[in-house]
């Protein structure tokens, strides 16, 4: 990827309700399987985004839970596992997202936020779930027990969570709050805030490179990177960056930021941020045109295929090209 | 060696006595205690036994606790030195839980050293002064020889050495791995024989609800409300319209339940508050005392985003407004406790009101105001962990507590300021650089303390090797010609890379050590005339 790496984007599907999060499984079979989460709850489709099919709705006829993030297991390819966060509720598959079960989280219902799962989720079992107002709820058993682990979190409305690539050895994880970002290195027993500076967040989007960067995304204030494992902040100062940074993808040799009406690309020593892709969204701004979340099975890459669904429903495939 | 359990048969014998006298009473004194409490340094140490009236005699290895039993010397003269030497490890126990023998065998080294210079010449007021400066370097020198300790492997190999206790070790370091410096901890006696620990969200005061009524769940015997306001006051709510009066602002502002702090409520209030649709109850303040009920109060306010109605501020009931309310997610209260669970205050707000209590911390030199600072920045950190000792008997249960105790103040000045390499071998890396001074200090007087320094940090070493029955003056050449961070494993027997072997002391600990022993060392050095009074004549019968 250079500097020169351009998106073409084709519309695909469009689905009837709000999106709130997308994504795909990770080279399951090399037949993706993209989850979307949605007010109405769950939906699943193995054709490319053409067509979903409502997977879960509630235990409850009648009353829709709203679904609002998914988390794919490391090793889905062998276990068919994904997690999603809900209202009141943690939802867990373990067919491939064809069938769910709700397990039940501490009172008061959270509104689960986001998910991280432990890169050795194999050996550890380990997956945190942050909260609007509840905090970070941790499982040490796959998902089947929960408990909030908010010692030294003193902002509890989590937007966004990130495990280090070395988590296996350093247990770190970063959480994105409201007000700032705050760090665990004992696998999110407990937390204390980093130097992120505050008149910058809230912080909406984490992730961690292999050398220990960590970048955070925000709502107003662009692309925030760390070299120094959250001691100091250097901030973006495209001019350009205006909207939120919900999501943001690390790849080799370079990473992807996913705003509301754009997908952002920046090559790999120099950082330097510039569109992809622009106008994704209808074009006037419109909200329920923002991105919802974008989903890569087969890696970011040169002619790597992506899929983006709006949170109207239309799902977008983009193919990236390079050209030198 | 004189009993050094009761008063003694001697008399004191009343009149003024001053130098030579003095000096030598005071060697005397200082070194009996320090001989006390030397065999307890090092991991090779040994048991010290006083002897008790009746039965077994007591098996001590703490320098602390052997000083308590500890009354008088019976000869009188000594007293005075003993009585310096058992401050210099009272001291250092109230500052830091540990490092008393330690700092004990510096303080002798040290009167020793420095009653010689005297006997040369040397002004004692001068030699004091030059002392707190050598002090103060070494001070220095620990500290930017301290290296930051952190998760729960590093914290547990530590609790180890410090409890020597495999089973509690291991639990130690993850209570203070999650904890932190800061975090709240209790330790409490288990049944039964195994140890264990379990953690708590969110934060709780003395000061249960006002009535029993309040209590709906009967099978826990508390009450507990969700996404609930709180109203912070110390009112006196006699009369029920005011109570109405709450509870309607508390509708205005769109809460579905609410918690009333009051310093009183009437039988009449409480029962406005029952009979209420609106789910609520009430607590006594927390805290015991005004000035702990009120900054429960500033914390309860900062937490929940509330305002706090005080009478001494002339606040009433009916200046309370929708926006007066903080609000939690979960509040419980019980008989005796009341609880929060995610404060819904400005985080904000809260992160510097924490930074403000932690830099009180720092600034803190009342023992007891540094206690109440931390036991409310625990609080507010969002949680508390307890720790539960078992044992066969009663007690070794008190022993386990006694250690576990002890264990977990050090390993907390250890996350605060790090550790430093153990076995003695930090003190003599400082030596070098005060060998190197003396070469070109300014002055005699500078001279004799740094030299008095120099010998008075190798007492530590030569203690620890001696107790592991080695001869101290051949293995600390040894460890002289190994360089700087080399030290004596005495388990190993080996002189070894202190760092790189996992042997570390706890850099609050050597630092306080040697800043109280040198202190007094420099004071006890100026005393020049003891005064022994007339023992007042006693009788055991009223006098006619």
């Amino acid at each position: 990827m250079t500097a020169a790496t351009t998106m073409t984007q084709e519309p695909v599907g469009t689905a009837p309700d709000v999106v709130h999060a997308f994504a795909a499984s990770p080279r399951y079979a090399d037949e993706p399987i993209y989850l979307s989460a949605r007010d109405s709850g769950l939906w699943r489709s193995d054709d490319g985004g053409l067509s979903f099919d409502h997977v879960y709705a509630s235990p409850v006829p009648g009353r829709p839970v709203t679904a609002t993030c998914i988390a794919f297991a490391p090793n889905f390819a062998s276990s068919g596992i994904v997690f999603a966060g809900a209202a009141g509720a943690m939802l867990r598959s373990h067919d491939a997202g064809r069938r769910w079960r709700a397990i039940a989280l501490p009172a008061p219902p959270p509104l689960v936020t986001c998910l991280t799962i432990s890169p050795d989720y194999d050996e550890d079992g380990v997956i945190l779930a942050g909260t609007l107002e509840d905090g970070v709820l941790r499982s040490d058993d796959r998902g089947e027990r929960w408990r909030r682990w908010n010692f030294g979190l003193l902002d509890l409305t989590v937007y966004c969570l990130a495990a280090s690539p070395g988590y296996a050895t350093n247990e770190t994880l970063l959480a994105g709050t409201e007000t700032t970002l705050f760090r665990s290195e004992n696998g999110g027993r407990s937390w204390r805030e980093t130097a992120f500076p505050e008149s910058a967040a809230p912080v909406l989007a984490l992730a961690i490179g292999h050398d220990d960067t960590i970048w955070a995304g925000t709502e107003h204030h662009g692309i925030w990177q760390s070299s120094d494992h959250g001691a100091t902040w250097r901030g973006s100062d495209q001019g350009f960056i205006t909207g939120a940074v919900n999501e943001l993808v690390l790849a080799e040799g370079f990473s992807l930021a996913v705003l509301p009406d754009m997908i952002l690309v920046a090559g790999h020593p120099e950082w330097d941020w510039r569109p992809a892709l622009t106008g994704l969204g209808d074009g006037g701004g419109c909200p329920r045109g923002a991105i919802a979340g974008l989903a890569a099975p087969s890696g970011i890459g040169p002619d790597a295929t992506l899929l983006v669904q709006q949170r109207d429903g239309l799902v977008r495939r983009l193919r990236i090209s390079d050209q030198d | 060696m004189s009993s050094l359990n009761g008063n003694g048969n001697g008399r004191q014998r009343p009149g003024v006595r001053g130098q030579p006298e003095v000096g030598q009473a005071l060697w005397r004194g200082v070194s009996q205690i320090a001989a006390a409490v030397r065999p307890t340094l090092g991991p090779t140490s040994r048991l010290v036994a006083v002897s008790r009236p009746s039965g077994a005699p007591e098996l001590l290895d703490s320098g602390a606790t052997i000083v308590r039993r500890l009354i008088a010397l019976p000869e009188h003269d000594a007293n005075v030195g003993a009585m310096l030497a058992r401050a210099v490890i009272w001291q250092t126990h109230e500052a830091v839980a540990d490092g008393t023998a330690t700092a004990a065998v510096i303080f002798e080294q040290a009167v020793a050293s420095g009653l010689r210079a005297l006997a040369a010449g040397a002004d004692p007021w001068t030699l004091r002064r030059q002392l707190e400066c050598v002090s103060a370097r070494i001070d220095a020198e620990l500290a930017a020889m301290a290296r930051p300790v952190a998760g729960k492997a590093r914290l547990t190999r530590l609790a180890l050495l410090l409890c020597h206790d495999p089973e509690l070790a291991p639990l130690i370091g993850e209570i203070l791995d999650v904890v932190g410096p800061d975090g709240q901890v209790e330790i409490h006696a288990a049944p039964g024989r195994r140890c264990g620990r379990d953690y708590a969200e969110g934060m709780h005061w003395p000061g249960g609800v006002v009535s029993p009524q309040f209590i709906t769940d009967q099978a826990s015997r508390r009450v507990a409300l969700t996404d609930c306001g709180i109203l912070i006051s110390d009112l006196d709510l006699s009369d029920p319209t005011e109570i109405r009066l709450i509870l309607d602002q508390a509708r205005a502002a769109g809460l579905g339940a609410l918690v009333i702090t009051a310093q009183r409520l009437s039988d009449a209030a409480i029962g406005a508050l029952l009979t209420d649709p609106l789910p609520a109850f009430a607590v006594t303040l927390p805290g015991a005392g005004e000035t702990a009920r009120m900054v429960a109060q500033q914390d309860l306010a900062v937490l929940t985003g509330g305002q706090v109605f005080s009478r001494a501020a002339g606040d009433t009931a009916r200046q309370i407004t929708p926006s007066s309310f903080g609000q939690a997610r979960i509040a419980w209260a019980d008989r005796d406790l009341f609880g929060l669970i995610g404060g819904k205050g400005d985080p904000r707000a809260l992160r510097r009101h924490i930074a403000g209590l932690r830099a009180a911390l720092a600034d803190g030199r009342d023992r007891e105001s540094v206690a109440r600072v931390r036991e409310r920045l625990s609080k507010l950190l969002g949680g508390s962990a307890t720790l539960h000792i078992g044992g066969a008997t009663a007690t070794e249960i008190e022993t386990r507590k006694e250690n576990a105790t002890r264990a977990v103040t050090v390993l907390r000045g250890i996350l605060i300021d790090g550790v430093v390499p153990g076995a003695g071998g930090a003190y003599l890396a400082c030596r070098r650089s005060l060998l190197a001074a003396t070469s070109v200090a300014t002055t005699e007087a500078e001279r004799t303390a740094l030299q008095l320094a120099i010998a008075a940090l190798e007492a530590p070493a030569r203690a620890i090797i001696a107790n592991a029955s080695h001869e101290p003056a051949a293995i600390l050449a040894r460890c002289e010609r190994a360089g700087p961070g080399f030290g004596f494993d005495t388990v190993t027997g080996q002189v070894v890379d202190l760092a790189a072997a996992g042997l570390h002391d706890s850099a609050a600990v050597a630092r306080a050590a040697v800043r109280i022993a040198l202190t007094a060392a420099g004071q006890a050095l100026t005393i020049d005339t003891v005064v022994s009074p007339r023992s007042p004549a006693t009788a055991t019968t009223p006098l006619a």
